[in-house]
């Protein structure tokens, strides 16, 4: 291991997180993710609890990419007691779901923009990128209920339906965004707007495995959770010699199959789509492309939405069992995993998150990277901390 | 000259800080505006005002140190989010969670420094930090009383609101209550607030929005104002 080395507090990504890259002068040579942020430990304090209060919990596990932790809890426990949601509610959750994504995306695309674009153009960009956060967000609120941790997430389907007016106006407002968006995306694939940075980063490649369970929702048949293993940081770098700073990492990290795997909006783009683009900036194309097909499928299931069905099953009976939900979030794979007892508490619960699938590819990625763009690459993959340190250990590995 | 504002995170969901880029627009025109999501952050200089989000690991000493530090260099503190103001869902926290078990306890900002306002709120409409940034400078609005009102208390809930207002037959029935819960946990039956108590997540939402609630908490902690330029 060579003994230069430099350690980076990483600005602009969701929560708190250290970059430490050994370098040559010139290219990095290895590096090690560490997550600050402090265990709040959501898998034990849900622990006793009603499962009612487990939603509202998991939720708040991340205020970036709530509604996909709260889907995966109500499936979770729907899947445990035997309970599915009528069409409206599947409909309304898969929209709350791709809202919360697109916003995410514009989150990031906030924290990026100064990477990847000339300095000139990076403050109009993020002033119009705010804007369409705040769209998506007042979306959010007409069918989740709120813009952040929407309580309209409910067990057997969604809380409420939506008014016959704000579904022919969202029809329009999301048309709207999706014009908006084109143009962002013209900006953000012309070489002639991009920094020396996203040109550097045009040309760096990176090869893993992909995991992806669906194009917009989740699906549990489509990988298998067995197969899912999180350890330790010391355990996963266990041939080496980890530096004292990563031991202190909040963060565990996850395989699949004993490989490391990348999850998100590349992986599921590729898995099922026709996309290619192995380079550093083909999971941000990837990100852009993602949010005008989450338009587009929303403004599908706005279609299917009847009025005068329920959106949401009127009996819901908690008895002892285990479920588990396997939910596409902005960041990739999440996986809820509940087990309730016989008098319909959380007997356990496990959560495994995108992020730290993540971890070790974006350290593969910063391999050979210009030392002064090495702190971009974890920041191109949307670490998401407050998410990555909710996760306790599955199997042993 | 306009005020410096910083906002900082020690350790919640990232929510409230999100919430606040929203409204960055509107905010960087009263403020300039410094804080991790914007990139430009400096935690070696003094603020106007420094925002804190996210309940405090007591068990990680390094951010207690941090936290005891920004106090040091803001004439102001506001803890925003219920998190921040009164712990909100992560009083629950117990520890005993890999890798690191030994995170047992969070507590509000307040339980380790002063804190001289709160805006509870899971998170809080953004809109009502910028308007309290506004009274800060201008010294006027009601919201100065009653955020500053709670800065003082640690704990708030819709047992709170139970205890003190509907079950002590104060409440007018007006419902701000119901329409400001996160998790939709109160409703309305025969003009009287009820609580689901298993989706109270104790974020003190309810108390801060009732306005009997909050003229009970000015009239008992009867607060000292601190505002920007003219000290108190």
């Amino acid at each position: 291991m060579p003994n230069t080395f430099k350690i980076t507090d990483l600005a602009r990504i969701g929560g708190e997180a250290r970059f430490l890259v050994y370098h040559d002068g010139r290219k990095v040579i290895d590096s090690f993710f560490i997550s600050r942020a402090p265990i709040r430990g959501f898998e034990k304090l849900m622990v006793g609890k009603n499962p009612i209060f487990a939603i509202e919990a998991a939720m708040r596990i991340c205020g970036i990419c709530h509604a996909a932790h709260g889907i995966a809890a109500v499936e979770a426990i729907e899947n445990s007691v035997g309970i599915a949601p009528p069409p409206n509610g599947i409909y309304l959750r898969e929209i709350i779901g791709l809202l919360n994504r697109i916003q995410s995306h514009i989150v990031h695309m906030i924290f990026i923009t100064r990477d990847l674009l000339r300095e000139n153009m990076a403050e109009q960009m993020i002033r119009r990128e705010i804007k369409l956060l705040v769209d998506v967000s007042n979306l959010l609120t007409r069918f989740g209920g709120a813009p952040t941790h929407p309580p309209y997430i409910v067990l057997g389907g969604v809380q409420s339906l939506p008014k016959e007016r704000y579904i022919e106006d969202s029809n329009k407002k999301l048309k709207g965004m999706r014009d908006e968006f084109y143009e962002i995306n013209n900006i953000f694939f012309d070489e002639q707007y991009w920094s020396e940075k996203a040109s550097l980063l045009s040309q760096m490649k990176v090869q893993v495995k992909y995991l992806a369970s669906h194009p917009f929702y989740g699906d549990r048949y489509n990988i298998n959770v067995d197969e899912v293993t999180a350890i330790r940081y010391e355990k996963f770098r266990r041939k080496e010699e980890v530096p004292e700073d990563v031991k202190k990492t909040t963060s565990l990290i996850a395989l699949y199959r004993g490989d490391i795997v990348e999850v998100g909006p590349r992986a599921r783009l590729s898995l099922y789509g026709r996309f290619k683009d192995d380079s550093l900036l083909g999971i941000q194309r990837a990100r852009l492309m993602e949010i005008v097909l989450a338009i587009d499928r929303i403004l599908e299931l706005l279609a299917n939405i009847s009025l005068t069905e329920p959106p949401k099953t009127p009996t819901i009976i908690f008895r002892r069992g285990v479920g588990i939900a396997v939910y596409e979030a902005p960041r990739g794979t999440l996986i809820h995993n509940v087990e309730i007892d016989s008098e319909g508490r959380i007997a356990k619960y496990r959560i495994i998150v995108p992020t730290m699938f993540n971890i070790p590819v974006m350290e593969k990625a910063s391999v050979g990277v210009p030392i002064e763009c090495a702190d971009v690459v974890p920041r191109l993959y949307d670490p998401c901390i407050p998410c990555s340190t909710h996760l306790i250990r599955v199997n042993n590995g | 000259m306009k005020p410096e504002i910083l906002v900082f995170d020690v350790g919640g969901c990232e929510g409230c800080p999100v919430s606040i880029l929203r409204e960055y627009i509107r905010l960087s025109q009263k403020a300039n505006v410094y804080s991790k999501h914007l990139g430009n952050i400096d935690t070696s200089r003094s603020y106007d005002i420094i925002i804190v989000t996210g309940s405090v690991c007591i068990n990680d000493e390094e951010i207690v140190n941090t936290l005891k530090e920004l106090r040091s260099k803001a004439k102001i503190m506001i803890a925003y989010g219920s998190c921040a103001s009164v712990g909100n869902i992560t009083l629950f926290s117990r520890g005993g969670q890999e890798p690191r078990p030994e995170h047992r306890t969070f507590q509000p900002v307040s339980a380790v420094v002063n804190v001289d306002y709160a805006i509870p709120g899971c998170p809080p409409a953004p809109s009502g930090l910028v308007s309290l940034v506004d009274a800060l400078i201008t010294g006027r609005g009601p919201l100065l009383r009653v955020f500053s009102a709670i800065s003082k208390v640690r704990r708030l809930s819709g047992f709170d609101l139970m205890d003190e207002v509907v079950l002590s037959g104060l409440c007018i029935g007006c419902g701000a209550c119901i329409v400001s819960c996160p998790t939709n946990a109160l409703h309305m039956i025969e003009k009287r607030p009820d609580l689901i108590v298993e989706k109270c997540i104790r974020c003190g939402t309810c108390c801060s929005r009732c306005p009997v609630f909050t003229r009970i908490l000015v009239y008992r902690l009867n607060p000292e104002l601190k505002l920007l330029g003219g000290g108190k």
